[in-house]
């Protein structure tokens, strides 16, 4: 069964624009490879965090919806949790 | 200081028929939340049970991804 989700990332803002890119292409491929597929891209750009998170003030917002299986989130968030370049995640199911 | 801050009796996010609080909406959580990021009880901003509740949720994620202070700044060092 699979679910449609919404996954929040705040990027390092160290990364350049060609690294952004990168690192969205890299979480993509995650996804592919964990068999989800991806819906759509919403991208705020760099913002102010609320508080630091990881000794940094500002992060680059991108917000994912895509479908996938329960358990694959899990080994998604792992491998997320592992990369230095996303100070943090967050999925939320979208039910209906 | 005003003693009370007089709110209109009614929940902000029926009258916008509002079906589901986005936690990216924050400008508009900002409204429920007090500056140190609490969040404000319906009986003061009329928000209805429902919408309260949902409230309650949009809050907690916008926390989770620094959206919404989860301390206020009077409390944080440095």
């Amino acid at each position: 069964m699979t679910r449609n989700y919404e996954t929040t990332f705040i990027l390092s803002p160290v990364l350049d624009e060609s690294g952004t890119e990168q690192q969205i292409s890299k979480i993509e491929a995650a996804i592919v490879r964990e068999g989800g597929t991806v819906t759509e891209w919403d991208r705020w750009g760099k913002r102010r965090l609320a508080f630091p998170i990881k000794r940094q003030s500002d992060g680059y917002y991108a917000f994912l919806r895509f479908e996938g299986t329960p358990d694959s989130i899990e080994r998604l968030s792992e491998t997320f949790k592992l990369d230095e370049n996303i100070l943090r995640h967050m999925h939320i199911v979208l039910d209906d | 200081m005003p003693k009370r801050e007089r709110h209109g009796k009614f929940c902000r996010f029926c009258q916008d028929k509002v079906d589901k609080i986005d936690y990216k909406d924050e400008k508009r959580l900002l409204r429920f939340v007090t500056e140190q990021g609490k969040m404000i009880p319906r009986r003061v901003t009329g928000t209805c049970a429902r919408h309260q509740r949902q409230l309650a949720v949009a809050v907690k994620r916008a926390r989770q991804i620094a959206l919404l202070p989860s301390i206020g700044r009077h409390y944080r060092r440095g």
